[in-house]
């Protein structure tokens, strides 16, 4: 598993792996939540590079235009409008509501480790061999197509909704002026 | 066969360069197109017919004082400039300049990086280039920064959708999401601007837009918002968010090439890269040309044209393509 | 022309994706701030999708990058209404503070 070939992905692999962990505890332990957001998208930028190392290039532009790129726009957006205000999450010492976040993530962990590890630890160690065009656009363009067009055209639906309930949270809200004049 | 990692390293450094130093005699270029656009001449002063301009404001610039507002906050406001930068500078990674070549037995790729989803990787890029403004705009804890940087973002982000639609026309057509293969395509059969004017148009359009070029400037024009982003910014880290702006423009440029003009295909030499560099700078031509003659639009108006009109067209275009693509 | 895969097995992979999941979910029981909760779910969203993606290389099978994609647009359309949301509520000069916000009449 580990030679000399692999020396460079497994470089890569441990540089983006702990970018990530350490970007996601960045993201809960932040005061500032621009920093939050910050950490966040430098989150996304090391799951693309796992995604790249996982053969799922396709994901892992999708994750970086969409999600990092715009998803992550608006939420800074919205940061910066709204300021900064934020709590400090450890201030004070901690009291009896974090101690049980923090037991509950624990367990939580270790459920997952748990339930994974006895359902399948032993199928885990094979991995199938795929060919080079897994995880390109020709390949999912294709799955979406045939084999999962419903799960596609729902998304769309999905999409739709949200952009309208998007337009009508941010309108103007001329009712709330009309109930105030009463 | 493919080329050793040290001629994608050297490339590298080389098309960095070779931009940059386009990126020095654009800014020359387009003084000296607005000059005459406006019946005076150019810079002339500095070096014969104003060559030595560029070497001019780049040591001016340098040796202007950066002042740093005490009130920013530091790393974001270092940083912010230099993303904006690099994404500029990335997307040149998987533009093809030519068909490949033979160097004694090496073979030598006309693009550093041929990877399957080359069109995506510049959207993203695109994409990321968009924080150096925002985190620049609110790290300089300014109310002008932040509302000028605000309105930029909305503004790239509006565009940035019909940018990707107005191209998935040449993607049909090529059937592929890799520069080279749309390059190749188009060597074979036709260059995709004349099947797909409206989607070159709306390309184009969407272009200005995202590059913040004149008319849709609002953000930088000075008696909006004092000076939108970089107003906290000045000496070289203005300087560098200019680099950034006209590097952007030259890559929207390279990429209309790419996509729409058959690359560096060319018609009697097989001179890639010298056919590439010439519509390159038709390209840019028209831009400073549009610079020079149309007045800016406001911002609401920039809005509305933006989601009412060319969305719209640019997916229309899309359905159209598709639909005659399937037919024939 | 198949390949095996380069680097880690996919039981690395799905470590991380746990941890993920699990600094999400602690990120959400433990900030007060609506705007961190929201941030903290895209992470337990992201090692989901991590988890997907590996699943998908382990099986050869390309329905978990569907699946992944279909998530990561979700995710858009969460962030879109739980943003809109928080916007709205500051507009009305309420605090930003998920354990002041509890009843649906501000």
């Amino acid at each position: 598993m580990f030679d000399a070939g692999n020396t460079l992905v497994w470089i890569v692999w441990i540089v983006a792996a702990f970018a990530c962990l350490g970007s996601g505890i960045a993201v809960v332990s932040f005061t500032n939540p621009f920093f939050s957001a910050l950490a966040l998208i430098g989150n996304l930028g090391a799951l693309a590079v796992l995604y790249l190392l996982l053969s799922a290039e396709f994901v892992a532009a999708a994750q970086v235009l969409v999600y990092a790129g715009a998803v992550m726009v608006m939420f800074l957006f919205v940061i910066a409008y709204l300021g900064g205000r934020a709590d400090a999450p450890w201030a004070g010492g901690p009291s009896w509501q974090q101690v049980g976040a923090v037991a509950a993530a624990g367990a939580i962990l270790v459920e997952i480790v748990v339930a994974i590890g006895l359902k399948a630890g032993g199928r885990l160690a094979h991995q199938q061999h795929v060919l080079s065009s897994f995880g390109s656009p020709h390949a999912i363009g294709r799955l979406f197509l045939t084999d999962h067009l419903l799960a596609f055209e729902i998304t769309s639906i999905v999409l739709l909704v949200a952009a309208i309930g998007g337009v009508i949270l941010g309108s103007h809200s001329r009712k709330l002026a009309g109930e105030k004049a009463l | 066969m493919t080329e050793p990692w040290w001629i994608s390293l050297i490339k590298a450094f080389l098309i960095i360069n070779l931009v940059m130093l386009a990126f020095a005699y654009t800014t020359l270029l387009e003084r000296k197109l607005l000059g005459r656009m406006q019946l005076r001449y150019g810079p002339n002063r500095a070096g014969p017919y104003g060559s030595l301009q560029p070497i001019a404001d780049l040591i001016k610039l340098i040796r202007k004082e950066s002042f740093f507002p005490s009130s920013a906050i530091d790393l974001p406001y270092i940083v912010a400039p230099v993303i904006s930068m690099f994404t500029a500078l990335a997307a040149f990674s998987v533009i093809p300049f030519g068909a490949g070549w033979h160097l004694w037995h090496w073979h030598v790729d006309g693009e550093i990086a041929n990877v399957s989803i080359a069109l995506i990787v510049v959207f993203a890029l695109g994409s990321l280039g968009i924080y150096g403004f925002i985190i620049g705009g609110w790290a300089s804890e300014s109310k002008y920064s932040l509302l000028g940087s605000m309105r930029t973002c909305a503004q790239l982000v509006s565009y940035e959708v019909s940018l990707a639609l107005s191209v998935l026309g040449v993607v049909l057509m090529a059937g592929s999401l890799s520069l080279v293969d749309i390059v190749h395509k188009q060597g074979t059969t036709i260059p995709y601007a004349a099947p797909q004017v409206i989607g070159l148009l709306c390309f184009f359009v969407a272009g200005i837009a995202e590059t913040n070029r004149a008319p849709f400037d609002l953000p930088e024009a000075d008696t909006e918002l004092v000076a939108g982003y970089h107003t906290e910014y000045s000496g070289m880290r203005w300087g560098l968010f200019q680099t950034a702006e006209y590097i952007n423009m030259i890559t929207l440029s390279a990429l209309m090439v790419t996509l729409f003009f058959a690359g560096w295909h060319g018609p009697y030499a097989p001179l890639g890269p010298l056919w590439f560099f010439l519509k390159l700078l038709a390209v840019v031509s028209i831009f400073i040309w549009l610079k020079a003659t149309l007045p800016r639009l406001r911002y609401d108006q920039l809005m509305r044209f933006g989601w009412k009109v060319l969305l719209p067209v640019a997916t229309l275009n899309a359905v159209v393509t598709a639909a005659l693509v399937v037919a024939f | 022309m198949t390949l095996g895969i380069l680097g880690p097995e996919v039981s690395w992979y799905l470590a991380v994706a746990a941890f993920l999941f699990a600094t999400g979910a602690l990120g959400v029981l433990l900030r007060r701030s609506p705007l961190i909760v929201l941030l903290s779910l895209e992470i337990m969203l992201n090692g989901a999708n991590l988890a997907l993606i590996a699943f998908a290389r382990h099986q050869g099978n390309g329905a978990g990058q569907i699946f992944a994609l279909a998530v990561m647009a979700v995710a858009a359309s969460e962030v879109v209404v739980g943003l809109g949301l928080i916007v709205a509520i500051s507009r009305r000069n309420l605090d930003l503070d998920v354990d002041k916000l509890r009843t649906l009449r501000g």
